[in-house]
C-alpha cells in the first residue's frame, strides 16, 4: 500500500535524519524531535 | 429478573462492567416490553445521580462525557427489545451548536441528561445556521430551543438564531436556553434568550420546570 | 525612562517584585490578546497565519496602539505554515468570523499507550504521524518531510526574531508563553493532541492504569519544542533570569475536564515537582490555566510563595485574592464581556476596582480574563482607554 513511506522505525527515522545535511549531525536528532512536537499542534 | 435497582446504582457508579452485565442477562432473559421500558427508566434514574453527583463535585466534565457513552451504549442494547415504542416523552428540545463554531461536547453531554429525562431531542449537529433552528422548530413544533456554543462569537449566532425565530412567529410558543464557556446573565439578556446555563445538569432542570 | 533598554528593565523587575508580593508603582498589563490582534490590524486571519511579515506587522502596529507590558503570544500558538507542508491541519480558519476552529481530535488507539511507554517519539513516528497527515504517508512522504524541515527552520528564526524585536524595539521582554521554556503535563499532551476529549475521558475510567502509566513515565514535556521538564531542571543555574518575566512556563487546559480527585492523580504529582523545583532554584513560574480553577485551589495553594503566578481564566479574581492571594501572585481579571459591552467609562471604572482591590498589597497583574480572539471578545476604543489607564495609574 504505502510501502514507500518515510514513518518507520528506526529506518525511515534515520534516513530522515541523514537527509537534514544542513545540520550538524549531534543536532539532527533533537531537531527532529522539536518538529514532532510542533506537528503536534 | 435483573434488580433494576442494581442497574440504576452501577449506573450512577459509572461501572461498565457492572452495567453492561447485567444488560446482558436482561437481554437474554427474553423480556417483555414492559420489562424493556423499566431497565431503561433504571438507566435514566442513574444518569439523574450522575447529575446530583457532579453538581456535588464529585464528578466533573469527563466523567459526564463518559457518562453519555456509556448511556448511549446501554440504550443500544436494549433497543431490539424495545422494538419502536418508548415512553411518552415530556416534551420537545431542538439543540444545537450555533453557527460558526463546531464545539459539540457540551452539547452532547446536555443531550444524554436531557434525553435521560424524558425529553424528545432533535439534534442539529453543529455550526448551525439560524434557519435550521428555524425549520426544525416549525417542523416538529418543538417546546424548547436549545443553542450551544464554546467561542465567544457563538453569543453573536445566538443572538442572530433568536431574532430569525421571532421574525418567523415562532418566538411566543417556544422557551429558548443558552449554554457554554462564554454565557451569563448579561448575554442571556442580550441575546434575548429565557435563560442561560454553563451546567448541563443544571439545564436540565431548568428545562423541566417549563414542561411542568 | 521611555528608550527601550530602560523600559525593559522596568517591566523585568516590576514582573520579578509582583511574583514576589512586593508592592509596585503601577501594575504590569499583560496581553491576553491572539487573534484578535490580526482583526485589529486589517489583515485577514488566513493570511496572516500564513505569512510571517504581515504577522509581525499586525503585531509591530498593535504594540505601537497599545503599548503592553507583556505577551502571552507573537502568533507563534498556530504554526499553520509547518503542519500545511505534510498536507494537513486539525484548524480550520474562517476569516469571516475571525475564527480558528479546531475539532476534538483523536490520533491513538487504547492499546497504544503501551507503546508510548516503549518509545514516545517512535510512537509519534510511526502512529500518530500517518494517521494524521495521510497525505504525507505516501511515497511523497521524504520529499514532504524534508519540506517541513524547512518550514520548521523557518518558523523557528520567527519565534526567535518576533521576541527579539520586542524586547529591541519596544521594550518588551520575552512572550511568557512562545518566548519563555513552556511546558504541559503530559495528560495535557494526550488531551489536547493525542487521544482528545472524548477519547480521554473513556480511557480515565476504562483503563485508568495505562493514562496514569504514562504520565508517570513522560511527566512535565516542553509544549512546542524544546527539552522535557527533567532536561531543562538538570541544565538550570541557581537564580532567576533577568533578561526574561518569568523563567517558566505552564499551560493548564485538560484540567477542564478533571475533578478534584482526578487532578490529584493525573495532574499533581508533576506540577508538585515544578513547584519544589522553583522554590529549591529561586525560579518564577507562570500558569496560564483555562477555565474556572476554584475546586483546584487547595492544590494551587501549594505553590511556594513568591514563585508562582497565576493566570486563572474564569475565576471571580476577588475570592481567589482572598483564597490563594497569600501564596500565589494572581494575573487576569478584566472581562472580555466589558471590554466588548461596556463603555469607556464603565471598563476604566471595572479596571481601577481590579487594581486597587487585588494590588494593593502587591502579588497581582493586570489581563484580560479570556484569551481575546474574535470581534466580540474586544471593542478597540475601549482596551485603548482601559490600557492608557493602567499605565498611568500609579499605586
Amino acid at each position: 500500500m504505502t510501502e514507500q513511506t518515510l514513518f518507520t522505525y528506526p529506518e525511515g527515522w534515520n534516513e530522515l535524519l541523514a537527509a537534514l545535511d544542513f545540520l550538524p549531525e549531534e543536532q539532527r536528532n533533537g531537531f527532529l524531535q522539536g518538529l514532532l512536537q510542533t506537528l503536534l499542534f | 429478573m435483573t434488580d433494576v435497582k442494581l442497574v440504576a446504582q452501577a449506573m450512577g457508579e459509572l461501572d461498565e462492567d457492572r452495567v453492561m452485565a447485567a444488560l446482558t442477562e436482561f437481554v437474554a432473559s427474553s423480556p417483555n416490553e414492559a420489562e424493556a421500558l423499566s431497565v431503561v427508566n433504571a438507566c435514566q434514574q442513574g444518569m439523574i445521580v450522575i447529575g446530583e453527583l457532579f453538581e456535588k463535585g464529585e464528578y466533573f466534565v469527563g466523567d459526564l462525557i463518559y457518562a453519555g457513552e456509556l448511556m448511549a451504549k446501554a440504550i443500544d442494547m436494549i433497543k431490539p427489545v424495545l422494538k419502536g415504542t418508548g415512553s411518552s416523552k415530556v416534551g420537545k428540545i431542538v439543540l444545537g451548536t450555533v453557527q460558526g463554531d463546531i464545539h459539540d461536547i457540551g452539547k452532547n453531554i446536555f443531550k444524554s441528561l436531557v434525553e435521560s429525562a424524558g425529553f424528545e431531542v432533535y439534534d442539529l449537529g453543529t455550526d448551525t445556521p439560524p434557519e435550521r433552528f428555524v425549520d426544525k422548530v416549525r417542523e416538529v413544533k418543538a417546546d424548547i430551543v436549545g443553542m450551544s456554543g464554546v467561542l465567544n462569537l457563538a453569543t453573536t449566532a445566538m443572538k442572530e438564531t433568536i431574532d430569525r425565530l421571532a421574525a418567523a412567529g415562532l418566538r411566543d410558543d417556544i422557551k429558548v436556553i443558552i449554554g457554554g464557556n462564554p454565557v451569563n446573565g448579561e448575554v442571556c439578556k442580550h441575546v434575548g434568550a429565557d435563560a442561560f446555563s454553563t451546567n448541563a445538569a443544571q439545564g436540565v432542570k431548568i428545562c423541566q420546570g417549563w414542561v411542568k | 525612562m521611555s528608550d527601550p533598554a530602560s523600559l525593559m528593565r522596568e517591566r523585568v523587575q516590576l514582573y520579578k517584585d509582583a511574583a514576589r508580593h512586593k508592592k509596585t508603582s503601577r501594575v504590569l498589563n499583560v496581553a491576553n490578546m491572539w487573534n484578535w490582534i490580526v482583526y485589529d490590524s486589517g489583515y485577514k486571519l488566513s493570511e496572516a497565519l500564513f505569512d510571517y511579515g504581515k504577522m509581525e506587522d499586525a503585531l509591530f502596529k498593535f504594540q505601537e496602539k497599545y503599548q503592553f507590558d507583556y505577551y502571552n503570544d507573537y502568533g507563534i500558538r498556530n504554526p499553520l505554515r509547518v503542519q500545511s507542508a505534510l498536507g494537513h491541519t486539525d484548524y480550520i480558519v474562517n476569516d469571516e468570523a475571525n475564527a480558528l476552529n479546531i475539532q476534538d481530535i483523536n490520533y491513538m488507539e487504547p492499546e497504544d499507550y503501551d507503546d508510548i511507554l516503549e518509545n514516545y517519539f517512535k510512537f509519534l513516528w510511526t502512529k500518530y504521524m500517518p494517521r494524521k497527515y495521510p497525505q504525507a504517508n505516501s511515497s511523497e512522504s521524504k520529499a514532504m518531510m524534508l519540506n517541513a524541515c524547512q518550514e520548521f527552520a523557518q518558523f523557528g528564526q520567527y519565534v526567535g526574531n518576533i521576541n527579539q524585536q520586542f524586547v529591541v524595539k519596544y521594550g518588551v521582554p520575552p512572550a511568557l508563553g512562545f518566548g519563555t521554556p513552556a511546558f504541559v503535563v503530559f495528560y495535557e499532551i494526550l488531551f489536547n493532541f493525542i487521544r482528545g476529549i472524548r477519547g480521554l475521558s473513556i480511557d480515565i475510567r476504562q483503563r485508568p492504569e495505562k493514562v496514569k502509566a504514562v504520565c508517570d513515565a513522560l511527566r512535565t514535556v516542553s509544549i512546542g519544542p524544546g527539552p522535557t521538564f527533567a532536561a531543562f531542571k538538570a541544565a538550570s543555574q541557581h537564580g532567576t533570569d533577568m533578561n526574561r518575566g518569568p523563567d517558566l512556563f505552564m499551560v493548564f487546559l485538560g484540567h477542564t475536564i478533571l475533578s478534584k480527585k482526578q487532578f490529584e492523580v493525573y495532574y499533581w504529582p508533576y506540577l508538585k515537582e515544578v513547584f519544589d523545583f522553583t522554590e529549591q532554584y529561586d525560579k518564577i513560574l507562570h500558569i496560564f490555566a483555562e477555565g474556572e480553577n476554584s475546586r483546584l485551589y487547595d492544590f494551587y495553594k501549594e505553590a511556594p510563595k513568591g514563585h508562582v503566578v497565576i493566570h486563572l481564566e474564569m475565576d471571580d479574581m476577588f475570592r481567589a485574592k482572598k483564597e490563594l492571594g497569600d501564596t500565589v501572585c494572581l494575573c487576569g481579571g478584566m472581562p472580555v464581556d466589558l471590554l466588548y459591552h461596556g463603555t469607556r467609562q464603565e471598563n476604566i471604572d471595572y479596571a481601577k476596582r481590579l487594581i486597587d482591590e487585588l494590588a494593593a498589597d502587591g502579588g497581582f497583574m493586570f489581563s484580560q480574563n479570556k484569551m481575546v480572539s474574535y470581534p466580540n471578545d474586544c471593542k478597540a476604543e475601549n482596551l485603548k482607554a482601559v490600557n492608557d489607564f493602567v499605565r498611568g495609574y500609579t499605586l
